[in-house]
């Protein structure tokens, strides 16, 4: 945008130094203007001429506009004078019917025979007398009335004159016609005369456009104020009808209103055909078709109610007499032949000074050069140019200028470009300032306006204005245009994604800011304002020192600080005091920033973990909490552990002692005790035996607890199997009936799940030891989710009623006498089983047998038997 | 049992009546005579070691096998054992852990030391002693040492 007009500028420079009066010398002032006064005379003395050419013709269409505003006005006038002639009429035959009650056809016709109907009143066409007859008087009127309806009461016809011609009319309701009808009432309610609307009225065979005037004749002194009275006191009407060609033939005679205006009348205001009552133009339209009519104009008259519209055209002859209309082309023609005259005479007076001439236009030819120059290059500029004098007006306009508006350069060449219709209201202002300041001097940036081209499109564009000036002065002001159409089109696509990221910005729910090099921001989004409780119009400019204690303030300018240092990316955790006074715990992003003119900001995204360092610290201690329980749990069962360990150990080593030396006491010194003394003896031993049998059960008993489960598929068809071969040697001669069926697998742990085996078939063997053939049972079945095993027996059995006892520690229900055992058996068959996440239940009837069950969650691997 | 040089079998036992009954089974099967009673775990290594009380014995005359209590008060088993095993001169000495401990633990952790066998001391005598003598007969006996 710069160059074009620094060369424009340069290119206009050289014309500084063309002075005349360096290179001519010291000449006269008319040898150095003489060329350009005599022109100046001229022109003067032409525009004059053209000034009073203009003048005079416009004074003589004034004129003859009067004249014609004079005829209006006349016709005008005369219509409504002879139509109120017309109405005195009618108040005459009104009076007759008041003066006399009982009118005969004869006296009426009388009546208006004197009043010379034809001749007086050419407009007239006939004067009628209409009776108002209720319906039950239908008949004894004297007439058939017609149309034959039935209705309250008729208006017929009873006297017409010119009679001859008319009979026919006699009886005629005229209440039947609706247009009639209306005029009729509205005469009677009002009391007044009052005109029809147009009707077309038959005369031979012809239809003629009319209408009729009907005045109301009421019962004599019959009180008449109010509208009641009058339609109560109503006689009938006396009436007028007009057929318009013949009322505007009486009113003008047989010419026009004027030779040279056409003239319609139309009734009410609207132009229609139909309303259409008079009509000379058409005459004139004959002579002059498609007239162009030298003036025109309406008016309106109030016809017995009803208002009427005149129009008037006037032909182009129209106007004042021959002679006063030619007298503008007189003045222009002798002003022009007077100014070449004068124009001649100084010319052959100036050609004697040609040298001197000549001379000047020698000097005048280097400013050409250089116009020509600055031409070139305006011609050529692919911007639109355009250069305007000190006053505005358009000076000349390039090529591209004319090409981009569509207007041809002598067409906006002289013209004020504010006045020529080539800029939007809207930049108009903006134009004429910025033309203001160039005219005084001042350079300003370039500005847009909205071009309207000539064919009515529009274009914004940018408008660089220079002065150009002379002697400091400026001289014309030169207006590079540039169309920004489309950048202004890209401008708004980066509006709309500004628009689209902003709205990302601002949907964010982490508060996000940017900051300027000062700490500035510069841009906050919804969250950051709803965060600090301050609208966004609060904060763009300002900095944290603004809005918080200068402590936290200067902490934020800080961490600013070192990221525009360092340009390295940092992750901080702040405290920080929201508007209501609640510190938070954020932790802000924050990333370097820098644009394309090298300009840094900070970028900040702030997420707040006030709520989740409150979670974090419930946590930790919970799990602190966790953690010492667990700890204390570890402490008891290490404590435990030791004190199993002792048992094991230092309980049995008395148990130990006693057995191996009553024993020894056996051994050695058996000879020396009787009978009663080796029962004692066995005693002791076989108690201390049992005890030490209760520790080691009660040991693996609290082992089983600790134990880790290690996970296995296990066969328990198999398992079964196996451990019931195993019991058959420990117990030998018994005879045992066992059947095994197949077993849903299980899984868990082997030797856990040996030990419940080992434990149900030991106790089933145990407890049908009394029984000649032991029947012992060993099945599976799926209930739910579980696989339900169990192991029946017709052993003992046992009461229902310590079912809940069974699986107790050191449980027994039955004595040691009878079946031996410590009681922890079944206890670790539970135990084992809710390890597992199974349970444990047993049915049984004393003497009959009992059942033990356990269930196992079914294995995924499992549903195969 | 004077000559500390000709000692076959070294028990280490702290609870006197285990050790009497001990004895008593070894002396049923004339395992006896050459038995040695040492009361804690310090006491075992001195004698093992020829250290302190014991520092009169010859080390290479050790006992061709030891029966070793793990609870044992100063030193404990354990630890006797560990450190016999992982010494070069010591570790050919078959241990055989006598112990009343049943716990895993115990177990594995004496195996992992080297022990030769682990038996659990029953409570029942006529049981004891058949354990006690099957050990001497067959550690004595049956077991050919290194040379």
């Amino acid at each position: 945008m710069d160059n074009p007009t620094n060369e424009a500028e340069r290119a206009a420079e050289p014309v500084e130094p063309v002075r005349p009066e360096e290179i001519a010398g010291p000449l006269n002032v008319f040898r150095q203007h003489g060329a350009s006064l005599i022109v100046f005379f001229i022109l003067i003395l032409l525009s004059t001429t053209v000034f009073s050419w203009y003048y005079t013709r416009k004074y003589i269409h004034h004129q003859a506009n009067l004249k014609f505003q004079n005829e209006v006005e006349e016709t005008k006038l005369l219509i409504k004078e002879r139509i109120d002639v017309y109405i005195h009429t009618l108040y005459g035959a009104q009076g007759l019917f008041y003066a006399s009650q009982t009118v005969e056809s004869d006296e009426w016709a009388l009546y208006i025979q004197t009043q010379a109907l034809g001749e007086r009143f050419p407009g007239i066409t006939a004067l009628e007398f209409i009776e108002r007859i209720p319906r039950k008087d239908k008949d004894t009127f004297g007439f058939k009335i017609y149309p034959d309806t039935d209705r309250e009461e008729y208006y017929a016809l009873k006297f017409i004159e010119p009679r001859a011609g008319n009979e026919a009319q006699i009886g005629y309701d005229l209440g039947s016609d609706t247009v009639r009808l209306a005029a009729l009432k509205e005469a009677a309610d009002s009391g007044r005369a009052t005109a029809t609307r147009r009707l077309s009225l038959t005369r031979g065979v012809a239809e003629q456009p009319g209408f009729l005037i009907c005045l109301p004749v009421y019962r004599e002194d019959a009180p008449l104020a109010t509208v009641e009275e009058r339609r109560a006191a109503l006689t009938g009407f006396v009436a007028a009808v007009f057929v318009a060609d013949d009322l505007l033939a009486g009113i003008f005679g047989k010419k026009s209103v004027h030779p040279e205006i056409g003239f319609q009348v139309y009734d009410g205001q609207s132009l229609a055909q139909e309303s259409l009552l008079y009509d000379d133009e058409s005459v004139l339209r004959t002579i002059y078709p498609n007239f162009h009519p030298r003036f025109s104009g309406t008016a309106t008259v109030d016809i017995a109610g009803r208002t009427w519209t005149l129009v008037f055209r006037a032909l182009p002859d129209f106007g004042l007499t021959p002679t006063e209309e030619k007298l503008p082309l007189l003045v222009l023609v002798g002003g022009i032949v007077f100014s070449l005259l004068l124009f001649g005479i100084l010319y052959s007076f100036v050609t004697s000074r040609s040298q001197a001439l000549s001379i000047a236009e020698g000097m005048t030819a280097k400013f050409r050069e250089s116009e020509l120059r600055y031409a070139d290059l305006i011609e050529g500029a692919p911007d639109p140019i355009i250069i305007l004098d000190r006053l505005g007006h358009v000076r000349s306009i390039n090529p591209a200028a004319e090409r981009v508006s569509g207007y041809p350069a002598r067409e906006l060449v002289g013209r004020y470009f504010a006045g020529a219709g080539a800029l939007t209201p809207s930049s108009l202002p903006k134009a004429l300032q910025e033309f203001a300041f160039s005219v005084v001097g001042k350079e300003r940036s370039p500005f847009e306006v909205e071009i309207i081209k000539r064919n009515g499109g529009h274009l914004t564009m940018e408008a660089n204005p220079r002065p150009i000036k002379r002697d400091g002065k400026t001289v014309a002001v030169q207006v590079i245009f540039r169309d920004v159409t489309e950048r202004k089109r890209a401008e708004k696509v980066l509006e709309e994604s500004r628009n689209y990221l902003d709205k990302i910005i601002n949907s964010a729910a982490d508060p996000i800011f940017v900051k300027d090099r000062k700490h500035r921001w510069v841009l906050v989004n919804d969250a950051y304002c709803f965060f600090l409780g301050h609208k966004r119009e609060e904060m763009i400019g300002k900095t944290e020192h603004d809005f918080f204690s200068k402590e936290e303030a200067d902490v934020f300018a800080e961490k600013d600080e070192s990221v525009f240092e360092s340009g390295k990316e940092d992750l901080n955790e702040e405290k920080f005091t929201d508007a209501h006074g609640v510190t938070h715990i954020i932790r802000t992003r924050r990333t370097l920033y820098e644009d394309a003119k090298n300009e840094k900001f900070i970028v900040a995204i702030i997420r707040d973990f006030t709520g989740q360092k409150l979670a974090e610290e419930k946590i930790r201690q919970l799990n602190d909490d966790l953690n010492r329980r667990n700890q204390e749990l570890i402490n008891i069962n290490k404590e435990l552990e030791a004190f199993s360990y002792s048992v094991s150990h230092d309980l049995r080593a008395p148990l130990r002692a006693i057995n191996g030396f009553a024993n020894a006491l056996l051994e050695d010194y058996a000879g020396r005790l009787d009978a009663e003394g080796h029962r004692y003896l066995d005693l002791i031993r076989t108690n201390a035996k049992n005890m030490g049998q209760l520790i080691d059960d009660l040991l693996a008993f609290s082992r089983l607890g600790r134990k880790e489960i290690q996970m296995t598929n296990i066969d328990m068809g198999e398992l079964a199997h196996d451990v019931f071969r195993e019991l058959k040697l420990i117990f030998p001669g018994r005879s045992i009936h066992l059947d095994i069926q197949p077993l849903y697998p299980a899984r868990g742990d082997m030797a856990m799940m040996r030990q419940v085996v080992v434990n149900l078939l030991s106790n089933a063997i145990k407890f049908t030891s009394k029984k000649e053939e032991a029947r012992i049972e060993v099945g599976s079945a799926v209930q739910g989710s579980d696989a339900v095993y169990f192991v029946k027996d017709n052993g003992v059995g046992f009461d229902m009623k310590y079912a809940g006892k069974l699986f107790g520690v050191f449980q027994r229900l039955h004595s040691v006498e009878e079946f031996e055992g410590t009681g922890v058996g079944l206890a670790i068959v539970q135990r084992i089983v809710h390890r597992h996440g199974g349970r444990v239940w047993a049915e049984g009837k004393m003497g009959e047998g009992a059942a033990f069950y356990f269930a196992l969650p079914l294995t995924l691997e499992g549903g195969k038997i | 049992m004077s000559d500390t040089n000709q000692v076959e079998i070294l028990l280490v036992e702290d609870n006197l009546n285990d050790a009497e009954l001990t004895l008593r089974a070894l002396k049923k099967h004339n395992l006896a005579n050459k038995v040695f009673h040492v009361k804690d775990g310090a006491e075992a290594l001195d004698f093992i070691f020829a250290r302190g009380a014991y520092g009169y014995r010859i080390m290479a005359d050790h006992p061709k096998v030891i029966f070793l209590d793990l609870k044992l008060p100063k030193v404990d088993g354990l630890e006797v054992l560990h450190q016999l095993k992982s010494d070069e001169r010591t570790k050919v000495i078959p241990i055989v852990v006598l112990t009343s401990s049943q716990e895993e633990k115990d177990v594995v952790e004496s195996y992992k030391l080297g022990v030769n066998s682990y038996i659990v001391k029953p409570v029942d005598f006529e049981n004891f002693v058949q354990a006690v003598s099957e050990l001497g007969l067959y550690w004595l006996l049956l077991n050919k040492p290194l040379p």
